[in-house]
């Protein structure tokens, strides 16, 4: 009797335990990932979903701080260098660049950005924004596309001519074995997306709910800064002025808008600073932080317990490059230079760039001398030329912490405007008034008294002016960088020992003495480290890639 | 009258009580003994459904009808019946089971029937090795499988296991679940599943082999309680001692005058820092001895009560284990800073027969186990130990504080001891329910059975960490006052509000059917129905993977000498796309026992046996993420919108998703012999193998940046390994002289069939028909003996390379030395691996030695273990760096030229630092004495054994500064050396 119950409870557990597997009391695939259907919703009146997709492809916009071992890129030009040893930067100032290793390969970055951009465009006509939003719609798609736009500027910038893909988004089955469009069609893509895109973007001034997005002006500014860069010595080889005028044309048509949307800051360190200056046309955005000062600040300073990294090492070249504040060059014997105190009375903007020694940080002159806090000797990271980069950072002259302040990395400014102006229209027709307006404005706002330019400047002449005041301007912006590069002039400047200044303390007397000394040989190796290569990684895997010249 | 047998199944549960039996009718008695006359104890005797026991004389009563059947059952003997009569119940003799059975999948197997391969070590080797973790105890005892013992950090005492070039599966009384972390004690068995047949049923589980543990379960005879102690001291193994301050200081010099510099050190300070004149401000700090304690302790007490009554078997067992750490602590410190972990587990195993046909299997294991670090992790601090130089800094600068100095801001005394501690706890429970009817009255030898298993397990870590200040002493070259400047400060524990947990567990349900026939002499089979499913919760923001099996399997003997095994499984996981989860698994097995074939009878006295099989299988294997067949959205990055850097949230397409991901496959082949001579006195196995993995997960070689995101897994690789296992052992005797040497040898070959390759420029570059995960690197040619043979050779990239340089070959010849130079930089030769174990018993005198290594092994020796100077100029340096280049040593160095800014060139991946790592480890020796009966009796006591032995005694390797297991910077392992006492009752 009692062994026919137990059969029973046997049999039922047997059937139930089969019924259990058969019985999924939970979702059968994971429904807590988003998919397709609801980043791109139709019944979503505000398109939340997509919104987001497109914030996230703003980060894909390049970032120049903490960019290679935390260096500046412009740690590989000949401004600075890293202060660390046998960092991946000094592969760009030593020519030791390889197809196989590159710090600064943002290909796939590039591409990844542009998938996402493609996405955006395909998906973001299923949504439906009620009337009070529509408008949003618009901004979303020509905001994606110039995203899209900026990105082959990167890759071109680097690259030269890259496979164009469209708008399409590709499967992982597809045959990717794409050809290098030439440089000119990335070039006339570029421009004319951003002709196209231009009215369709938000209006400058940009109101400060949707500070940060892109804006007509930013679509204006990089169709500038391609255009420069098209009629420049590197790819212009035939010098065709018309390239140049084309070129004088885009920055020229900021400029004509300006009024009210675009103006350079009064004073030089709130174009970095401000959050809604009127100088910045487009800016990678970021919360407020310390991280710069931390970086970059020399490395005896410690903030919060917490000690600065003193990453990058400006140049003596770069320092020279300063002018004395009465707008003469060091070089000039009128000037009042003395070798021997070298930091006084210089342009205000080289206290805004270079920490030198005796510049009162946190409380204290910094001290670069041998020996001192921050040029302790031995093998810790400490600067190699001694200096350090002061730009960017927030005003820590007293106190024992940093300040958290804006560091907005600026991509499109106006004063880049004005120069851009000033070098493509002297190019094209010669240093008329106007050129010598744009380039005056900017010596007028930097604080050099008398700002003016002597009369009578040569084109030849201008342009070396202009390649001063873009040195000394934009110094650590990844703009001289670019321009040692499509000015040709790197195999120039970067083919010399680059130095630094060793200064010694007479340890009775403590009278300081400045001795200029060479520590490191910059090498530039002609012509494959004027276009950086095409990734080995890329090259073995799509055998219609040409690989650029010299590589 | 069966609620009775209930209530003392259900009194035994709770007391583990014996039960006494109950009788009427004749009374008869006799005497139950083996061929030999060996009187046999615990055996069985079932009549009307009662069961008796044999005493330690295999003495027995009973009392029934006469010519009632009589069944005398005892594991590891061939039961007998025989009808009830005085003379037929005077003298029972049991045969033994030819050979020993074996613990497969879900029964267990007598050898002599097998077909599959496998390998087994069973509780009385297990307990010799005083380990946290049984796979350290398992290392050089079962051929095919590799154990590598990499670190000995008590808390993390694991190591990786290889099954013929996988990692198994790890299965506990056929569930899966990874309990390693056992007492030895509880565990009967240790099988290592090899073939494509022996893991068939896994279904999509199968393809990696499986290390399938059964736990004990009750003795049949008497109670017996076991109580063991045992306690040991531990010595960490190969810490090299780094170069004194003085040297280090010389050499470093040296390494800045090569790259160019100045000297750095003068004199006096090399002077200084040799006689320690100087301690403050040229300091030479023993690290090790500051820090790490020579010795630490280890201990473990077992306590475990096994037997068996006529209704129930049961096995009870509590197990304490702790272990020490090595690290020094402060006594100012009202907490413990040092490694360490304890451990506490219980298993109750009881098999209760309800009815004559219904049993009960109740399976209770409990672990609480966990530990202490000092608040940065303990390999953080040995990561300290070898990258801090002597001179680094002194340990106090004034009274307490610690020093430090620019470079290394912190301290390694203030880590050990001065970064607060962490907690780690882990808490296991299993419960395993089984109930098995046998339906004889249906059909004989059929059964059922029901089981499931609940597993979950929680842990939890505590950090209260805390910040510590140190002070470099700074002194004016000037006026020699003397400044500290303050790194970091002294802060409180750090309390986080949250402790962070991780919750698993898993359930498992189990539905089987079996049949067994022996058709007189001539056919039997056995058939197997099996159908189980397991859900697994891993974390508990996912759904759980689940994993469904059904399967059959059936074997046949047709007179015992033709064997045949089939097994099929159809299996399922809820990971792929709908409509692709299920695969059929199908396997076979044949043999022949030639050796009991009639023809055979002549040579029977000497060859007791000769075994030819074979098997076949298809197995699976699960390599997929999370539903990775589905696109997904999420994940993205936020930006920062508006003049309030609002910081507002992005989302971004997931991993991109490959619609058709599934299981990787693996075809299994295996051949083996089995011979046995002179009654098995030596016995062989040789198994070979040639396992053909396809199918397997891989990212397509040509994975361009032009997509725009990283390639999906597809199944694309093919792999095949291939190897050659022995296994053999030699049993003698001699009087009271028992001796046995028993050897285990495997060669294993791996080959990349199909890798799905770039368009590599250089068919040395092919991963495809190289050993799987073959190191690439430059090919080495010994060191540059000049700075004019430098100058002419190729060097790597934008280097300027020296006498003393590593010279490389240019393999393409471009006279560069780069990226496409880089080929194969180790032999491909099949790897070795061995055990051989030998021992004698003598009297109460016993002992047993175990041997293991590996041999055609090779590793990268290059790290800061080895180089000089790393971390550009702060890290330590080695004896092995005195080796150095330099111009007057250049024909006998084997080390390059020092060097701080240039090393990439010297250190880059090659030949060089590629060396061999094989080695032959005296892994395990135990002595030990047992009392004779007639003292152990006079304490009331039936054994009392005393017992010595160590585990990791002694290593041969050509590495001689490093250990060949322990090659990173992780906690060294330790040599234990172990004694204790078992007393049973």
């Amino acid at each position: 009797m009692k062994t026919k119950y137990l059969n029973i409870l046997v049999l039922a557990g047997c059937v139930f335990t089969i019924a259990s597997c058969q019985k999924n009391l939970i979702e059968k695939e994971p429904l807590q990932n988003l998919k397709e259907d609801i980043v791109f919703d139709t019944t979503d009146s505000i398109g939340y979903y997509t919104e987001q997709f497109l914030n996230n492809i703003y980060t894909y916009v390049p970032n120049g701080y903490n960019r290679i071992d935390n260096n500046y890129l412009d740690a590989g030009s000949d401004d600075a260098i890293a202060s660390g040893l046998n960092t991946s930067i000094e592969s760009f100032t030593r020519s030791m660049l390889t197809a196989n290793n590159n710090p600064d390969d943002a290909f796939s970055k590039n591409y990844a950005g542009i998938r996402l951009a493609n996405i955006m465009l395909a998906n973001i006509d299923k949504i439906n924004l009620i009337s009070s939003n529509a408008a949003n719609k618009g901004y979303w798609k020509a905001e994606a596309r110039f995203l899209r736009t900026l990105f082959y500027f990167e890759l071109v910038k680097r690259f030269g001519g890259v496979p164009l893909i469209g708008d399409r988004v590709f499967s992982f089955t597809d045959d990717l074995n794409l050809p290098r469009n030439s440089y000119d069609e990335c070039v006339n893509y570029i421009v004319s997306e951003c002709d196209a895109v231009m009215p369709l973007l938000r209006k400058d001034p940009i109101d400060n709910t949707n500070l940060g997005r892109a804006t007509q002006g930013a679509a204006m500014a990089l169709k500038a800064r391609m255009l420069l860069y098209a009629a420049s010595p590197l790819y212009n080889t035939q010098n065709d002025l018309t390239k140049w005028t084309k070129a004088a044309d885009a920055a020229k048509a900021i400029m004509d808008i300006s009024s009210g949307k675009f103006a350079l800051e009064g004073t030089y360190a709130n174009a970095f600073l401000s959050r809604t200056s009127r100088e910045v046309i487009f800016a990678f955005q970021a919360a407020n932080s310390n991280t710069v000062e931390y970086i970059n600040s020399p490395v005896g300073y410690l903030a919060n317990n917490t000690v600065s990294q003193g990453r990058t090492s400006p140049t003596q070249e770069l320092v020279d490059a300063f002018e004395m504040a009465n707008g003469k060059a060091i070089t000039d014997a009128t000037s009042g230079y003395n070798e021997n105190n070298p930091y006084v009375n210089r342009d205000p903007r080289f206290y805004q760039t270079i920490f030198h020694n005796g510049m009162t940080w946190l409380g204290r002159g910094v001290e670069t001398f041998d020996g001192g806090r921050d040029r302790p000797g031995g093998v810790s990271t400490q600067t190699r030329t001694g200096y350090y980069a002061r730009k960017f950072m927030g005003s820590n002259t007293s106190g024992t912490t940093y300040a958290s302040v804006t560091h907005n990395f600026p991509i499109f400014r106006y004063a880049e405007v004005l120069l851009n102006y000033a070098e493509a229209k002297n190019e094209a027709s010669g240093p008329d008034a106007t050129v010598y307006a744009a380039v005056q404005a900017i010596r007028q706002r930097a604080g050099l008294n008398p700002f003016a330019l002597a009369a009578g400047l040569t084109q030849a002449q201008m342009r070396d002016v202009i390649r001063h005041e873009r040195r000394v301007e934009m110094a650590f912006e990844e703009q001289r960088f670019w321009d040692i590069r499509r000015w040709k002039i790197a195999e120039q400047v970067m083919n010399r020992p680059l130095t630094g200044i060793r200064i010694t303390k007479n340890t009775s007397t403590g009278v300081l003495s400045y001795a200029r000394v060479p520590v490191i040989t910059a090498v530039f190796t002609v012509p494959k480290m004027y276009l950086y290569p095409i990734p080995y990684s890329e090259m073995v895997k799509n055998n219609r890639l040409q690989q650029n010249p010299g590589w | 009258m069966r609620n009775i047998y209930l209530f003392y199944a259900i009194l035994l549960l709770l007391f583990n009580l014996p039960a006494t039996s109950y009788g009427q009718s004749v009374q008869f008695e006799g005497i139950v003994s083996d061929q030999s006359g060996q009187a046999l104890e615990g055996v069985t005797i079932t009549v009307d459904g009662t069961d008796f026991t044999t005493d330690r004389l295999g003495h027995f009563q009973l009392s029934t009808t006469l010519g009632a059947a009589v069944r005398f059952s005892l594991d590891g003997y061939q039961v007998k019946t025989v009808s009830a009569s005085k003379e037929n119940l005077k003298e029972i003799k049991l045969e033994q089971i030819a050979g020993k059975t074996v613990n497969l999948l879900y029964q267990k197997v007598s050898k002599s029937r097998l077909l599959q391969s496998v390998a087994e070590v069973g509780n009385e080797d297990l307990v010799k090795a005083p380990v946290n973790n049984v796979r350290n105890a398992i290392a050089g005892r079962l051929a095919g499988l590799k154990v590598n013992n990499g670190s000995g950090n008590p808390i993390f005492d694991g190591a990786s296991l290889t099954l013929r070039g996988q990692t198994p599966g790890i299965m506990v009384d056929g569930v899966f679940r990874d309990y390693l972390s056992m007492a030895p004690e509880e565990i009967e068995s240790i099988t290592v599943l090899k073939d494509g047949l022996s893991t068939a049923l896994l279904g999509q589980r199968g393809s990696n082999g499986v290390v399938s543990i059964k736990t004990r379960s009750g003795q049949p005879g008497r109670l017996q309680i076991s109580l063991k102690a045992q306690t040991g001291v531990q010595k960490p193994l190969q810490i090299q001692r780094p170069l004194g301050a003085a040297q280090w200081a010389t050499l470093f010099n040296e390494a800045m005058v090569n790259d160019g510099g100045s000297r750095v050190y003068s004199d006096a300070d090399i002077q200084a820092y040799q006689n320690g004149t100087d301690p403050l401000g040229h300091p030479n700090v023993d690290w090790f001895n500051t820090i790490l304690e020579p010795k630490s302790w280890y201990s473990r007490y077992n306590l475990y009560a096994s037997g068996a009554s006529k209704t129930a078997k049961y096995f009870t067992s509590v197990d304490l284990l702790s272990n020490d750490g090595l690290f020094k602590t402060d006594d100012k410190n009202p907490y413990n800073t040092n490694t360490n972990f304890n451990r506490v587990s219980i298993r109750s195993n009881i098999e209760a027969s309800l009815t004559k046909t219904l049993s009960l299997n109740v399976g209770v294991y409990g672990r609480i186990q966990g530990g202490n670090e000092p608040g940065t992790s303990s390999d953080n601090i040995f990561n300290a130990l070898y990258s801090t130089p002597n001179n680094a800094y002194p340990v106090f600068v004034r009274g307490d504080s610690l020093g430090t100095s620019s470079d290394y801001q912190s301290n390694i005394w203030g880590l050990s001891t001065r970064s607060g501690y962490t907690q780690r706890y882990n808490r296991d429970l299993s419960f395993d329910v089984a109930l098995k009817k046998t339906l004889d009255a249906v059909l004989p030898g059929l059964w059922v059975r029901v089981a499931g298993t609940y597993n979950t397990s929680l842990s939890e870590v505590t950090n209260r960490n805390k910040t510590y200040a140190s002070f470099q002493r700074l002194v004016n070259s000037s006026t020699s006052a003397v400044t500290y400047q303050q790194y970091s400060a002294n802060g409180q524990l750090g309390n986080p509000s949250g402790i962070s947990q991780s919750i698993s567990r898993n359930v498992y349900l189990d539905v089987r059917a079996g049949y067994s026939k022996d058709w007189a002499t001539d056919h039997s089979l056995d058939v197997l129905l099996i159908g189980n499913t397991q859900n697994v919760v891993s974390a508990y923001a996912n759904l759980p993977a689940i994993y469904n099996v059904v399967g059959t399997q059936a074997s046949y003997a047709y007179k015992n000498r033709y064997l045949a095994e089939v097994a099929l499984s159809y299996s399922g996981f809820n990971g792929y796309a709908p409509g692709k989860r299920w695969g059929f698994f199908p396997s076979i097995g044949l043999g022949w026992v030639i050796s009991d074939e009639p023809f055979m009878a002549g040579t029977k006295n000497w060859l007791s046996n000769l075994k030819l099989r074979t098997t076949y299988g298809r197995n699976g294997n699960i390599n997929v993420g999370y539903f990775a067949y589905g696109q997904y959205y999420g994940g993205g990055n936020s930006y920062v919108i508006g003049s309030g850097a609002t910081s507002v949230s992005g989302v971004t397409m997931g991993a991109l998703a490959n619609p058709d991901i599934t299981w990787e496959k693996a075809d299994k082949i295996n051949v083996g012999m089995d011979l046995g001579l002179f009654h098995d006195k030596f016995t062989l196995s040789v198994d070979y193998y040639n396992n053909r993995f396809f199918d397997l997960a891989q990212v397509r070689g040509k994975n361009t940046g032009l997509l725009g995101t990283a390639y999906p897994n597809e199944n694309i690789g093919r792999e095949r390994y291939t190897g050659t296992e022995f296994e053999l052992t030699y049993n003698g005797k001699s009087g009271d002289f028992n001796y046995f040497v028993s050897g285990n040898f495997t060669a294993r070959r791996s080959k990349s069939l199909y890798f799905d390759e770039v368009n590599q420029p250089y068919s040395y570059m092919n991963r495809t028909g190289q050993q799987v995960g073959q190191a690439f690197g430059y090919i080495a040619q010994g060191l540059f003996s000049s700075d004019a043979e430098a100058a002419a050779s190729p060097s790597t990239e934008g280097y300027v390379a020296k006498g003393g340089d590593i010279k490389y070959a240019d393999l393409n010849g471009d006279g560069v030395i780069n990226y496409l130079d880089v080929a194969p930089i180790t032999p491909n030769k099949p790897i070795l691996i061995y055990g051989v174990s030998f021992g004698f018993s003598w009297k109460g005198l016993d002992l047993s030695v175990l041997v293991e290594g590996n041999a055609n092994r090779y590793a990268n020796i290059g790290g800061n273990r080895t180089f000089a100077f790393t971390n550009n100029g702060k890290g330590q340096a080695w004896p092995i760096d005195l080796e150095r280049w330099t111009p007057q040593t250049a024909a006998t160095a084997t080390f390059p030229r020092l060097s701080i800014a240039n090393a990439a060139h010297n250190q880059a991946t090659s030949s060089f630092w590629y060396r061999s790592a094989s080695y032959v480890r005296l892994k395990n020796a135990e002595i030990g004495y047992t009392l004779p009966l007639k003292w152990s009796t006079k304490l009331k006591l039936s054994n009392v054994r005393f017992f010595v032995n160590g585990q990791n005694l002694l290593t041969a390797t050509p590495l001689d500064y490093l250990d060949p297991e322990g090659l990173t910077n992780q906690y060294p392992l330790q040599r234990v050396m172990n004694m204790g006492v078992n007393v049973k009752f």
